[in-house]
Order: structure tokens, then sequence, then C-alpha cells
């Protein structure tokens, strides 16, 4: 669903629920009161999301408005935070803490820490299935993935997975749970109903970061030391290698699914592939060793952290020009997909 | 005892190849010399001459062969003043950014996977050059908890953070001095 979509949807909702609106009522006052309504909802709605950078050496996340990139707020997490994966639907943020071995989970309206998830292990990667209902977790140590129910912490399934699961993605109808086994050099395929392997994809030496095309059929795996993407059907499991830059970490898709764009840690760079060539087509100088990687719809940007800076770099998509540099905190990670678009 | 320990150290080796270090840790350390940059970079860029600036370093040997990519590259194998090794893989000189690049191969210092980038800039006075040193490694060990002596982040950051405090120091001695 795109941004206009939902703010489209969150005005009608808006509007039928409204105590100040039963049935009987003048014209006049019908629209007016539909007009405040569109106004205050296209202006949330305008108003754009927020990101949220886990800095590993801080025990810290910092958030991002998108709209000013600004950071508003800087929230205590466990220790050593990396992984991120966010939910517009139950307005959380979940952060993985490797040291620490637990999950933080932030009320994404308040900011605010609301519970903390020990994890036995050691987790890295997070991803969620569409529907917000499932959050998996990579625990890099003991070579498996957790999948926890988002509804009751406590139902958790486990699935033994290749060596040292990395990036993780699920598949747009929720069926199929992408893993990168970084020492395995393959991506697991996983039935995330029966919650077992599938297939397992090789691809270029060391896997890391993973990420979809919005109709899943593109599959982006980061091979960190072979410096390249493995771009996989996933319909067939065909796949194209497109060199990169140096060190390449992680890896995400424009809205409408014709970019993908790779962090380049030893380079200092993003690379710019073009799906249907499937080659680069630009390579934007950022910031000091940039890690994670994500897409904001609403302004067509792009947001990487680089650890060695302590900053985030704000990429424009159109022109592929470097328009902001935002101070974070200490080593910022953001592992996953950290932006969260604007729900109201 | 000794059989013993042996075959827990030879048990846990796959392990030691499975797992990735734990968090990665950073240095960065930088000096404003007083002298013009391209003096200060001449010296940091000269992959094959550390023991002229870095006072633990007593020779430097550049060797040029394939990587495991079957690319051309640049090597030195670096012999400390007290006997130790350290062999480093040359990533990137940068003359117009004035900035190197390089990764441990392997060595003595009590880290893995370490990478480091080495800035050279004029400023912040007229005259003046600052050089900025940044690693990036994980510990020795690799594994979970309970961690041997030595191999810890503690250790790996307290190595590091030495050999930049007296390889920057002296430096500025080098350059500074006609």
């Amino acid at each position: 669903m795109s941004t206009a979509d939902r703010c489209h949807t969150f005005s009608i909702r808006h509007q039928s629920h409204n105590p100040l609106a039963p049935r009987p009522l003048k014209p006049i006052l019908i629209i007016s009161v539909g007009l405040a309504l569109f106004a205050s909802m296209s202006l949330t709605c305008q108003a754009g999301g927020h990101a949220y950078i886990t800095n590993q050496g801080g025990n810290n996340v910092s958030v991002i408005d998108l709209e000013n990139n600004q950071v508003i707020a800087t929230i205590a997490v466990g220790k050593a935070p990396v992984g991120v994966a966010v939910s517009a639907k139950l307005a959380k943020v979940f952060i993985s803490n490797v040291d620490g071995q637990s999950i933080s989970i932030i009320d994404s309206n308040s900011n605010q820490v609301i519970e903390e998830l020990p994890i036995k292990g050691s987790p890295v990667g997070l991803a969620l299935s569409p529907d917000s209902s499932v959050l998996y977790v990579a625990d890099w140590f003991d070579d498996r993935v957790l999948a926890i129910n988002t509804g009751n912490l406590q139902q958790q399934r486990v699935v033994a997975i290749g060596k040292a699961p990395a990036g993780m993605v699920v598949s747009p109808d929720g069926k199929r749970l992408y893993v990168a086994n970084r020492d395995s050099n393959d991506v697991a395929v996983i039935d995330t109903v029966a919650l077992h392997v599938l297939s397992r994809i090789p691809v270029g030496a060391h896997p890391y970061g993973l990420a979809l095309s919005p109709d899943g059929i593109q599959l982006y795996a980061v091979n960190v030391h072979a410096g390249t993407v493995s771009v996989v059907n996933t319909s067939n499991n065909q796949s194209h290698t497109v060199k990169v830059g140096e060190h390449p970490y992680c890896v995400t898709v424009s809205a409408d699914g014709q970019r993908a764009y790779v962090s380049n840690t030893q380079g200092d760079s993003v690379s710019v592939i073009d799906a249907a060539q499937k080659k680069v087509i630009a390579t934007i100088a950022v910031g000091a060793f940039p890690e994670g990687i994500s897409f904001d719809q609403a302004k067509q940007r792009v947001y990487v952290a680089n650890w060695f800076d302590n900053t985030v770099s704000v990429i424009d998509a159109a022109s592929n020009q470097l328009v902001a540099s935002i101070p974070t905190g200490d080593k910022s990670r953001a592992f996953g997909q950290f932006i969260i678009e604007a729900t109201h | 005892m000794k059989k013993l320990l042996a075959l827990i150290a030879i048990a846990m080796l796959p392990l030691t190849a499975a797992a990735h270090g734990p968090s990665s840790q950073k240095v960065e350390k930088s000096v404003v010399i007083k002298a013009d940059p391209a003096k200060v970079w001449a010296l940091v860029k000269d992959f094959g001459n550390m023991q002229k600036w870095h006072p633990a370093v007593a020779s430097d040997k550049l060797e040029t062969k394939k990587d495991e990519n079957g690319d051309n590259a640049t090597f030195r194998l670096l012999t400390l003043k007290d006997g130790g090794t350290i062999y480093e893989k040359l990533r990137n000189v940068d003359d117009a950014g004035m900035q190197l690049k390089y990764e441990i191969v392997e060595g003595v210092l009590p880290v893995n996977d370490y990478y480091s980038i080495m800035t050279v800039k004029a400023g912040p006075g007229a005259g003046e050059t600052t050089v900025t040193w940044m690693g990036r490694f994980y510990r020795k060990y690799m594994l979970n908890p309970p961690i041997p002596p030595g191999q810890d982040d503690k250790s790996a950051v307290d190595a590091v953070t030495g050999v930049y405090d007296s390889g920057l120091a002296n430096l500025k001695k080098v350059a500074e001095g006609q």
C-alpha cells in the first residue's frame, strides 16, 4: 500500500467513526468537518515517517524525523544494538541487542521502550512478516532462526539453519522467509507455515544483507567477500551476479522495484543497481563504513548508516545526489529495514 | 590433562570457523602536525616504509601478488621491534583525498577482521595538518563467553589504541623534524 493510499483509507475511516458527525447533519457542517479532517490528515501524512538507527557503541537508537532530517529522540536500549525491524501496523520497532542477548521493543508513538525480551543466543538480523504477526530473529551463534508471535512473545518456534544466519526478508505474501547464511555462502528458503527449509540457493562469498523487490520476484543478496550482489529470480532460482563496491554489506530496493541500493563499507559509497539492466548505474560517495540502508517511499530518498562516522547519509533517489548528513550516535549500524512510514 | 585440553581445542575449531565476532570495535585517533599536508601524506601513503615513522616497526617488506579474487594486490610484512610480525593488505590509496585504506591479513595483534583508514587533511590552523587513524575490528576470540584472557574486546581495543597513539606521536615528530 502506498502512503497516499494509506492516508486516504485513514481519512475515510476517521470520518465514518467521527462522533461529531451523526447522520442527520446539515450539509455545510459535513463539508466543513470533512475538509478539516482532510486537511489534518494530509498534513500529518505529509509529515513523513521516521528512521530508527541502532548505535552499536552507544547502546541506543536515534530516531530521525524524515520530514526535516533531524534526530528527534535518542532511546536507550540493550547492549550493542544492531538489527532493526519496524511495524507501522503495530506502531512498534524491534531492536536486536547482540551483546545484551535481547530484543528491545519500542512504541513508535511514544518512542519509549515498552518491553525487553531475553533471547538465548546472539540475535542479529530481524524481519517481520508482512502482517506483522511474526518476528523472525536470526541467532548468529547458534545457527538458527526464531519465529516469535508478536501478539504473544512467549510463543516461539525455531528452525535450524546454515552457518551464521545474517540478513532476512519475508516474501510479500508471507509464505517464504529468506535467510542469508553468511558462512555457508547460500540463502535458505524457508516455508513459514511448516517452518522448515525448502531449499538453499548458492550465492557468492559471505552473503550478509538481503532485500526483495516489492513483487517478491527479485531477491538481492550482498556477497561481502566477493564484492558482488546476487540477483536471484525467486520463481526459478536463476541468478545473476552484479559487481559492486568494496566489502558491500546491505541492500534496499526502491518502492517501484526499479532500483537496488547497496552500501559498500570499504568503498564509503552506495552502488545504485538498475533492476532491469542488472548493472550498477551510479556510485554515490557517502560517509565512512556505510552499513544499514533503507528506502523512504514518501520522499524517494535513501538513508544509510555510517558506522565509522556516526552519521546517516541521505541520498535523493531521483538525482542520486547526497542531500544531507545527519549526526546520530556511536557506531551507527541500522541492520534491517529501519524506516517506518507515517500512519496517522 | 593436556591431551584433554587439546581435544577440547580441536573440538572447538569448527565453531571458530563458523562463528562471527560478537561486536565490531572501533578506535579513532588523530594528531595535529605542524607540517605541510603533502609532506605528511608522503609519509603516510608510503606503504612499504612504515618503519620511517612508526616506532614499533623494525622493518617493512613490500610484496605484490594475486589476492583471493585473482586481482593484483599490494601487501606488506611488518616486523616489529619485539620480533612479532603483521601481514597487511593495501586496499586503496587515494591521492586526491589523501586517504589510505588497508587491512590485516594476519599478525600478532589480538584482533580479527581488522580494517583501517588513515586520512590526512590540511588544518585546523595555517601550516598545520591533521592525521586521523581509524580502525574497525573484532576481538581475537570469536565465540561466546567465557573469553580467554587477552582475547576480549578490551584487549583488542587497548592493543590498537597503543599502536595508533605511539604511531601518531612519532609521525608528528618525524614530519615536524627537518
